[in-house]
């Protein structure tokens, strides 16, 4: 087993660990909320997912800067990783959010500036998974993947400061002064096992993207060889 | 119990359940392509 | 080869494939007038929502338009050939999006006369309309140039574009809406500015990452 796969399924084990404790925190021992009774619980799940998702995004535009500069592999591999993961927590997001809403706005959905902004955010990213998919040629999906990551990244300060720009539904940004200690102990942890899971997803993707890549790969690089040498080097 | 909305608890276990189940089959699949480009690679 | 030259070629391969000009604008009618049909029988709701139906109706026309935009320039290895000269990709770019931007302008002023024809509108403000005009379709075809460079050059399926394109554009849409019906209806509360000042600001930054953007997508 490689390091990177280690460490990745140790990163797996602390984010399973963490998140079974800290939802069973807020699921049982953190007080309901005074306005927002057992519902605000979602929060436990909702903000870290939002804090990651972001996250991912961002280390997705660090990947696709990184691929147009450096021309290396692993920055690919990463930028396929962290789309993968980022479309995965926003879709979550945004269905967490919708379960969040109906018992306390009455509705599923509200063409919020907050929601608009994430759901454009998705289907963006989801878009470049699409453009991946339909690509051949490994450089052309890196390339034209890193382009679009970059365009599409605007959005994610979008919807970081969306809830400040406009007069939205959705509360904003809440800090621990905000919050009550105990509820800000079981955000905090789901916080980290989300990050950990990421983590450590995005390097078990990152090792079998290399493997799949490496593996397709092969026979071209075999044949090219058998091209570039001429008879008189004596083939055998 | 002092909350204007109180009980509930079916969308608190929905958000969860979605959130863990999704995760969990993620991580299943991410371990099951894992497993096979490995013994690809060796053949 | 100067700015000067790659936009001349641009603009001679739109003269040269008018038809194509033609069929966008025919393909922006019929949109028209399909979504005369979903407001029935509360059809005074077409004169409300007229504005936003021209701009669905230019936004799809951009997905076809940019999507085979780079293909006269790939008969007998043009591009290549282009591409082999010291020439900044920023350039090729800037030309081919300045020649979409033409094309999509010409289709959004000749879709005019039906869109009033066919939706009974008022018009207050004919600058306010023509900036609408302008700056909408400028923020259209900037990103959709590059992503039509990806379909084009890069065949990666025609439905990507949109798929890209259309969300990433969402903001240009509600702009261009909004300051299309407020020229239309009357803009009592002197919100137009405010929206042709997004459009404007949308329009240099994507202009300018696009055109930045543009040598990582011709050079592989």
């Amino acid at each position: 087993m490689t390091t990177s796969v280690k460490i990745g399924l140790g990163f797996l084990g602390i984010g399973i660990v963490l998140m079974g404790v800290g939802s069973y925190i807020g699921l049982v021992e953190a007080p309901p909320d005074r306005f927002m009774g057992d519902v605000q619980r979602i929060m436990y799940v909702h903000v870290p997912t939002a804090w990651n998702a972001l996250l991912i995004f961002t280390i997705a535009l660090g990947a696709a800067i990184g691929f147009l500069v450096t021309r290396r592999w692993g920055c690919d591999d990463w930028l396929q990783a962290q789309l993968e993961l980022g479309v995965l927590y926003t879709a979550l997001l945004c269905a967490q959010g919708a379960i969040w809403g109906k018992p306390t706005w009455g509705v599923w959905w509200s063409w919020d500036p907050r929601l608009t902004t994430t759901a454009i955010m998705l289907l963006l990213f989801a878009g470049i998974l699409a453009l991946r998919a339909n690509l051949r040629r490994p450089s052309e999906r890196a390339s034209l993947a890193s382009v679009a990551t970059i365009l599409a990244w605007i959005t994610v300060p979008i919807v970081y400061m969306s809830v400040r720009w406009w007069n939205s539904l959705h509360q904003i940004q809440s800090t621990p002064k905000t919050v009550d200690a105990a509820m800000v102990l079981p955000l905090r942890m789901n916080a980290f096992a989300m990050l950990f899971l990421a983590l450590g997803l995005t390097l078990l993707r990152a090792r079998t993207l290399r493997l799949q890549r490496q593996a397709l790969m092969a026979p071209l690089a075999a044949s090219e060889e058998s091209v570039d040498k001429s008879p008189e080097e004596g083939v055998v | 119990m002092t909350g204007v909305l109180t009980g509930h608890w079916e969308f608190v276990y929905s958000a969860f359940g979605l959130t863990g189940l999704s995760l969990l089959l993620y991580l299943g699949w991410t371990l099951k392509t894992w497993r096979a480009a490995e013994l690809n690679k060796d053949g | 080869m100067s700015l000067g030259a790659l936009i001349k070629k641009d603009f001679r391969l739109v003269w040269r494939r008018k038809g194509q000009a033609f069929s966008l604008f025919a393909f922006g009618a019929t949109v028209l007038l399909l979504f005369s049909f979903t407001a029935r029988p509360a059809t005074e709701l077409l004169s409300l929502h007229g504005g936003g139906y021209l701009w669905v109706a230019l936004l799809l026309a951009t997905a076809l338009l940019v999507n085979d935009s780079f293909v006269p320039d790939q008969e007998e290895g043009a591009l290549t050939g282009l591409l082999l000269l010291p020439v900044p990709a920023h350039r090729l770019f800037f030309a081919k999006a300045l020649a979409n931007w033409l094309v999509l302008l010409l289709v959004g002023l000749f879709l005019l006369p039906i869109l009033f024809a066919l939706y009974d509108l008022p018009l207050k403000d004919t600058g306010g309309l023509m900036a609408a005009l302008v700056l909408g379709t400028a923020g259209l075809v900037g990103p959709g140039t590059l992503y039509g460079a990806m379909a084009g050059i890069h065949r990666s399926g025609g439905i990507v574009t949109p798929l890209l394109l259309f969300p990433l554009v969402v903001p240009v849409i509600i702009a261009s809406s909004q300051l299309t019906s407020l020229s239309l209806l009357g803009d009592p509360m002197g919100q137009a500015k405010g929206w042709g000042s997004l459009l404007l600001a949308f329009d240099a930054i994507f202009w300018s990452l696009s055109g930045v953007l543009f040598a990582q997508v011709v050079d592989d």
